[in-house]
């Protein structure tokens, strides 16, 4: 009697878990049917002649940047303008949380029509033919690339020239941010050249002032800090070590990277920088209790908030030598391009949700622009007035990025490379010897 | 009782659902992660069968030993720290002098109840380098000792594991101190009879009479601490470097940052493994028999 009831048991327990790996399993049709010379083709030929879009109500799943007031008002003004030109079409919002939500739905057929990629997850995606092509859609050029600013459009696109994702925002310059009464009353110059930085650092480390508020919990400001010295002496930065293109130790590279490093040692950054995060730098910034920031210009409205008149920028980084502030003065890091509204390949709207991601992408800067007043916005923005006035440091930036010169920061866009490359600059920060440095980036640069 | 025991019907009605519960939440997940270990695979693409390369990439990979060396380090300061601080606590507690029972009873406990994120918040503030209380303390008693307790690669796998100590020591206290409580008194009053000292009564007595329940609290320790991931994750994101790495740190590293789920898979093998190895030995050698009083 006992042996049977084990026996029905086990049959039992042998028969859900064949049901339930049979359920969970990957169907193979979906992959054979999202094979890549026969989706984009097809869109192709769909955009150029020009598919008039149904005008019945649709309604299409939004996946955006959508918790905080500053995400929501541009994201709102742009579905207030899309409102207008497609009033058939109804957005059904979910809220980022993080891109791995994408890649289990990607892997369970479940993605969004319209979603929020960085450029890590558009790679990724875009190889795995899970987002459309947008380069040849007639509405992608009509509502969103005819609009954009100058030299926009080759940041945007991936090395073969596809567009995968239409960027919401700009170009996010990278910049140093300081605070102008610290200097002052300090008797501290702002410096221009790395010498004035070196002593700029000395001073405020020997008055126990933190000279940079460095979040190097999050290893990419490490690399920005560090692009911001290699920029002035190859102008071609540090993506060239996620390209292959050059090694760190490379001439052009090592002297930038030594004299960076060496400022780290001299106390550049606060003790316990690389458990730092974002928030906490930013509070050592705007208490007052740090000179420098090292931030994006969507730092601008909070910076103004808390220091009011004190904040300004550096207009060029002061990391050039001295006597050749001239050299590559214009090369900045910069966030954008390469991540934006991406389109899913399986949607079943592909035109009128290829039609409705342009024009989100193209309102939402306008949105930025207009209602925000950001400036880190790529479409162009001339004719176009802002609902409020500009600060003076906004001013100051619309004024100086005419000249810079964009250096998109994608050397943290690749995993493979950003990921063990982060762990070497936070290994620098917390004393790796630079020798050590030079051998193991440049073991991860890939061989040209 | 007997009736419901040759009931087959209801054992299987009762059971099965926890059973297949079971089966799916971790039986599968288990078999497929084994599965998945054999293939290179980003989660999207068509996964191709490698065998086990992954396992010989492991074997090269310094990041590996890094995080093996951490779990050990984690898993052994944890059971010392948490059944040693727990034990002596409870030893006193067991006390019937001791004034204040009941507070310093809930006391011990409340890191528990504490989520880890307000947990690591709370020492993260602490350990700040700059403006942390530690520090401070060490500059108001004008030591020089002062560290850069989650910025240096050596120390900062230490300092979390403190972390993770303090909060569960009070899981683990009133683990033991329940144990202790079963101990008949009569046991205690005759070694009092003889002359025994506090101190060697719990050694000859009180510790070997508690061997299964500190089998378990072993077993809750070196798991807890092989598989630790929240506090580095939020303390120091693994760094510096991948100086606060542990095999679950380096299984999502390689899963869910690098893309290679096939690779995080065959470390999410070793670290079953690992466990299982573990929970072996503790039960081969500790308690095997059952002890009764």
């Amino acid at each position: 009697m006992r042996k049977e009831f084990v026996k029905a048991i086990s049959i039992c327990l042998a028969l859900t878990m064949i049901l339930v790996l049979a359920a969970c399993g990957k169907s193979s049709t979906p992959t054979a049917s999202t094979n890549p010379s026969s989706s984009t083709p097809q869109a192709t030929e769909e955009a150029t002649t020009a598919t008039p879009i149904a005008q019945e109500p649709v309604t299409l799943k939004l996946y955006a940047q959508y918790s905080v007031d500053d995400e929501k008002g541009s994201l709102d003004y742009a579905i207030e303008a899309l409102k207008k030109e497609l009033p058939n079409v109804t957005l059904d919002i979910e809220p980022f949380v993080s891109s791995d939500v994408l890649k289990v739905r990607a892997s369970t057929g479940d993605l969004p029509d319209i979603m929020a990629a960085d450029p890590g997850l558009v790679s990724v995606f875009s190889k795995n033919n899970e987002i459309l092509n947008l380069k040849d859609y007639a509405d992608v050029k009509s509502a969103f690339l005819d609009k954009l600013a100058p030299g926009v459009i080759p940041n945007i696109e991936d090395k073969d020239g596809n567009l995968y994702a239409l960027s919401t925002g700009g170009n996010l310059w990278h910049l140093w941010f300081y605070n102008k009464e610290i200097f002052a009353q300090n008797g501290v110059k702002v410096p221009t050249n790395n010498d004035e930085l070196t002593a700029a650092v000395k001073a405020f480390t020997a008055k126990n002032i933190v000279p940079i508020a460095m979040y190097g919990q999050a290893a990419w400001s490490i690399g920005s800090y560090m692009d911001s010295f290699v920029l002035r002496t190859n102008p071609g930065g540090l993506i060239e070590l996620a390209t292959g293109k050059s090694k760190a130790s490379d001439p052009q590279n090592k002297d930038a990277i030594t004299r960076a490093a060496e400022l780290i040692k001299l106390g550049a950054f606060q003790k316990g920088s690389t458990s730092t995060t974002y928030d906490q730098a930013r509070e050592l910034f705007h208490s007052g209790k740090a000179a420098m920031l090292i931030v994006g210009d969507w730092e601008i409205p909070d910076g103004v908030k808390a220091l009011g008149d004190k904040l300004d920028f550096m207009p060029y980084y002061p990391t050039a030598l001295a006597g050749k502030e001239e050299e590559n003065k214009n090369q900045l890091v910069a966030f954008g391009g390469g991540g934006g509204y991406a389109v899913s390949a399986k949607t079943k709207n592909k035109d009128l949700a290829v039609k409705v991601a342009a024009m989100l992408a193209y309102y939402q800067g306008e949105g930025r622009y207009v209602r925000q007043g950001h400036t880190d916005v790529n479409i162009n923005t001339d004719g176009l007035k802002t609902e409020k006035p500009l600060d003076p440091v906004t001013e100051k930036l619309i004024k100086l990025k005419r000249d810079y010169i964009y250096h998109a920061h994608t050397v943290f866009a690749d995993p493979k490379f950003a990921t063990p490359f982060g762990e070497q600059l936070q290994s620098l920060v917390a004393g790796e010897p630079l020798t050590d440095f030079f051998a193991k980036v440049d073991k991860l640069s890939p061989a040209q | 009782m007997k009736h419901f025991r040759s009931n087959k019907k209801a054992i299987f009605l009762l059971t099965f659902p926890a059973l297949f519960i079971f089966s799916v939440v971790v039986i599968y997940p288990l078999l497929q992660t084994f599965y998945r270990s054999f293939f290179e695979w980003n989660g999207l693409s068509q996964p191709r069968y490698i065998f086990l390369e992954n396992y010989k990439s492991l074997l090269h990979d310094d990041i590996f030993y890094t995080s093996l060396y951490n779990g050990a380090i984690f898993a052994l300061i944890l059971t010392v720290f948490q059944l040693g601080i727990g034990s002596v606590l409870a030893f006193i507690l067991l006390e019937n002098k001791v004034f204040g029972k009941k507070i310093l009873r809930t006391s011990y406990f409340i890191p528990v109840v504490l989520s880890v994120t307000v947990v690591c918040q709370l020492w993260l503030t602490m350990y700040n380098a700059q403006f942390g209380l530690i520090n401070k303390i060490f500059e108001l008693l004008h030591f020089t000792y002062r560290q850069d307790w989650l910025g240096d690669t050596n120390l900062s796998i230490i300092a979390i594991t403190v972390v993770a100590s303090w909060q569960f020591m009070g899981y683990q206290f009133a683990i033991i101190y329940a144990g202790m409580k079963t101990i008949p008194e009569h046991i205690y009053e005759a070694a009092k009879l003889d002359g025994a000292s506090k101190v060697k009564t719990h050694l000859k007595i009180t510790i070997p009479l508690m061997a299964e329940t500190y089998r378990i609290c072993l077993i809750f320790a070196l798991i807890g601490g092989l598989t630790a991931y929240g506090y580095m994750n939020i303390m120091t994101g693994g760094g510096p470097g991948t100086s606060t790495y542990t095999l679950t740190y380096q299984m999502i590293r390689s899963a869910f940052v690098m893309n290679e789920i096939g690779y995080g898979s065959a470390s999410a093998v070793v670290l079953i493994l690992e466990c299982f190895v573990v929970t072996l030995i503790i039960n081969r050698f500790i308690a095997r028999e059952r002890i009764t009083y």
